[in-house]
């Protein structure tokens, strides 16, 4: 059982665990960003996670896609919740503002087809 | 990379006076050889002053901090406090002009700035600070003041265990978020606020497995969120998130650091800044002109930085692989040694030359270890055994070992179990060992374990353990600790917010001290051997605390921002300053990144240390 696994030393025991080899990212700037700033801790392509999935998100969002646009960049680099449930979503700081557009964009471009 | 070049010693003094702001006479002369204007090189400022509470009555122990414009010559920010009588000056003239628009603000626990009247003229700056006691602390209260609402020490030890390895919580950030928790206004506050706090455990615990697979992670290779999120103690740090991080977290009074101010208007900081991306972790100070050393575990670099200009250049390690430098060991003849974010090698610099050294350590075994420090001697410099090899500990084996520098050869033995601890597999998992020192004989080491609580010797000659002794609590948390010349051994209590000062000829505890913020966690400590005293650095209290042994009493330095996770504290041997480093660990974590010199203005050194005296032991050439 991991009990501990908050006390770090402890990682060089169980680091098999927690990596799985994936394949390196593409090339498009706006998955390297969400790859770099570690979205994927809280969010997934295709299923809710801590936060909801892009494909969710994208979907929500195709009606009003140019509207929403630089309110949800906003809200990338400020976080903030309200609009899936009670979680709020951590501010990503160090995320600039034509950064957090570039995201935006390959997200809502992530619909389910 | 380039290292500086050892200057011919005309020229070295050539440059010494040409740094050197204050215009003596040869100075003066020289200037006017080398056709440069008089009034191009006296455009300096000069900034001094006095502090004032409402009433006009001086105010002392308030810090006055500059904060320099980006590439501003030297460091970054500098601090000094208000003397008895309310007025400050800074140790150096600055290059720059001071006007309105200086960023120089005046900063005290319990206080807040209410007016700033500038007085300059073309060479000098007079500012006057009015500050108005305020009850709501929450501007300049360090996060350790809010752990002061888990009374249970035992409840708090484990917190701290838990959720301040890399920074501060709750600092201002975490208290954002349960602002944001509130401001949402679910229809159950209190499932809300769990469910939210359990994200965030969710999410460190993803940021901290990216973070320590940094030196063994292979390229493009990801963290298993579903993995992370299925840790099973979360409960109860959500608990304690849930209980006590219940409000707006807006609001705080009455937090006292808990020992006399020992700051004196001699006393100055200097802050230097390095440019992102970066993951500083430990800073030291060596060469002439004076160099700190940074590392980089992200980069797999020490940065450079010259003192007197500020100016920032890379070493690079050269190896083909990422060694992560992590921890540094200042030796005596000036060289640095880096140990690696547990990985298995082990670098060496020359910062005068930038030549490196590096080692890959197998055990004749042919196992694998996993470094973590070097051993320190009483005077914070890396102390080998009498056959000239480095002893290490090694965190990933729950190990001491040594390798020999000059073939490589390399040996481990690992700690024995402390059996009131061995039944517990969770605790034994995190049993790793951490600090490291030598006995001034160079015939045993000494080591702390983190995870559960125990700290050992072992004899170099006859192979054999001392100990293990078994701390009170299992989550004391001991990390870095220091010996004296006297073969007193001290350890940062990081969990319970102590320090444990042991014998090590009796093999006796003498005492262990509460810090005077029991919610402050020590992250390491270093005896001073000329002020005979400990120097204890907190990583979420915002300041460093003085222990003097022969009184038993703490004084207190505060540092002059929020978020300041120190780490090591060197002592340069030729000046006396304190070094150190601001170390937030992950990226996504805000806060400095910064390497830092403190004169304590205490008199102890003949020469009080300024830009315009820096320099700091240089190798052998
Ligand atoms: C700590 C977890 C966490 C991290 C890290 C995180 N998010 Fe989120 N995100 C959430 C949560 C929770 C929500 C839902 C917020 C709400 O209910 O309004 C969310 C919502 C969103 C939304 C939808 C907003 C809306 O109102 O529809 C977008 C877009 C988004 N995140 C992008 C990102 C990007 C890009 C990153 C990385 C830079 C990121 N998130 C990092 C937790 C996170």
């Amino acid at each position: 059982m991991i009990n501990v696994l908050y006390r770090y030393t402890s990682y060089l025991f169980f680091l098999y665990v927690f990596i799985i080899s994936f394949p390196a990212y593409g090339q498009d700037q706006a998955e390297t960003l969400i790859n770099d700033e570690m979205c994927y801790a809280c969010h997934q392509l295709d299923s809710a996670s801590i936060g909801p999935s892009w494909q969710a998100i994208a979907a929500r969002h195709a009606e009003r896609r140019d509207q929403v646009m630089q309110v949800l960049a906003g809200k990338i680099i400020r976080g903030g919740g309200g609009n899936w449930g009670v979680v709020p979503m951590v501010p990503n700081q160090r995320v600039s503002d034509e950064q957090a557009l570039l995201m935006m964009q390959w997200i809502l471009e992530q619909a389910p087809r | 990379m380039q290292g500086f070049k050892q200057s011919p010693p005309f020229t070295g003094m050539l440059w010494k006076m040409l740094l050197t702001p204050r215009v003596s006479p040869a100075f003066a002369g020289l200037a006017l050889l080398a056709g440069i204007s008089f009034s191009q090189i006296t455009n300096a400022g000069s900034i001094a002053g006095q502090v004032l509470d409402a009433n006009g009555n001086a105010l002392s122990g308030i810090q006055v901090i500059y904060t320099r414009e980006p590439g501003a010559k030297g460091a970054s920010v500098v601090t000094v406090f208000s003397a008895v009588d309310g007025s400050y000056s800074f140790p150096e003239t600055f290059a720059e002009r001071i006007n309105n628009d200086s960023n120089i603000i005046a900063r005290g626990l319990g206080y807040q700035q209410i007016d700033r009247l500038v007085d300059t003229d073309r060479r000098s700056a007079q500012l006057t600070f009015v500050m108005q006691s305020v009850t709501n602390q929450v501007d300049v209260a360090p996060a350790s003041a809010w752990l002061g609402r888990i009374e249970d020490r035992q409840e708090k030890a484990d917190f701290v265990m838990n959720c301040i390895d890399c920074h501060q919580v709750p600092a201002s950030e975490v208290r954002d978020y349960a602002r944001a928790i509130d401001d949402v206004h679910a229809a159950q506050p209190e499932l809300a606020r769990r469910q939210s706090w359990d994200s965030i455990v969710k999410y460190m615990n993803f940021l901290s497995a990216w973070e320590f697979s940094r030196g063994g992670r292979a390229e493009g290779a990801e963290i298993d969120a579903q993995a992370v999120y299925a840790v099973e103690n979360s409960a109860e740090v959500i608990d304690v998130l849930t209980t006590y991080f219940n409000d707006r977290m807006d609001h705080i009074e009455g937090y006292d650091r808990g020992a006399p101010l020992i700051a004196t208007s001699d006393t100055a900081i200097w802050e230097y800044e390095v440019p992102e991306p970066n993951a500083i972790r430990e800073a030291v100070m060596l060469g002439d002109p004076a160099m700190l050393l940074a590392a980089d575990v992200n980069a797999n670099r020490i940065v450079g930085i010259d003192v007197r200009t500020g100016r920032q250049q890379n070493f690079e390690v050269p190896t083909d692989y990422l060694i992560a430098p992590h921890s540094l060991h200042r030796s005596s003849n000036g060289e640095l040694w880096v140990t690696p974010l547990f990985n298995d090698r082990v670098a060496k610099l020359n910062p005068q030359s930038g030549e490196w050294q590096t080692w890959r350590l197998k055990t004749s075994t042919g196992g694998g270890v996993g470094i973590h420090d070097l051993s320190f001697s009483s005077e914070h410099e890396l102390l080998s055994d009498a056959e000239g090899r480095v002893w290490f500990s090694d965190i990933g084996n729950r190990a001491v070992g040594f390798f020999d520098p000059v073939n490589g050869e390399t040996r481990i033995w690992n700690t024995p179990v402390a059996e009131s601890r061995a039944n517990d597999s969770a605790l034994y998992g995190t049993a790793s060992v951490y600090g490291l020192v030598m006995t001034s004989d160079r015939k045993e080491v000494w080591y702390s374990q983190l995870g559960n609580g125990v700290f050992g010797g072992f004899n170099i000659d006859t192979e054999e353990f001392i100990g293990p002794f078994v701390l009170p609590d299992p989550n004391t948390g001991p990390r870095r600790i220091t010996i004296s010349g006297d073969d007193i051994m001290y350890l940062a209590l990081y969990g319970t917010g102590q320090i444990a000062e042991f014998d090590i000829k009796k093999r006796e505890m003498i005492a262990i001290h509460d810090l005077p913020d029991i919610g402050a966690a020590p992250y390491s400590v270093t005896w001073d051997s000329v002020r005979q005293v400990v120097w204890v650095a907190t990583a979420n209290a915002d300041v460093i605390y003085r222990f003097d042994p022969a009184t038993r009493a703490f004084g207190v330095l505060p540092l002059p921002r929020e978020q300041s996770f120190l780490r090591m504290i060197d002592i340069d041997p030729a000046s006396g300053v304190l070094v150190s480093s601001y170390a937030n660990i992950v990226e996504n974590v805000n806060g400095p990144r910064m390497a830092l010199i403190i004169e304590p203005g205490d008199g102890a050194y003949p020469v009080r240390f300024s830009m315009e005296n820096a320099s700091a032991p240089t190798p052998a050439e």
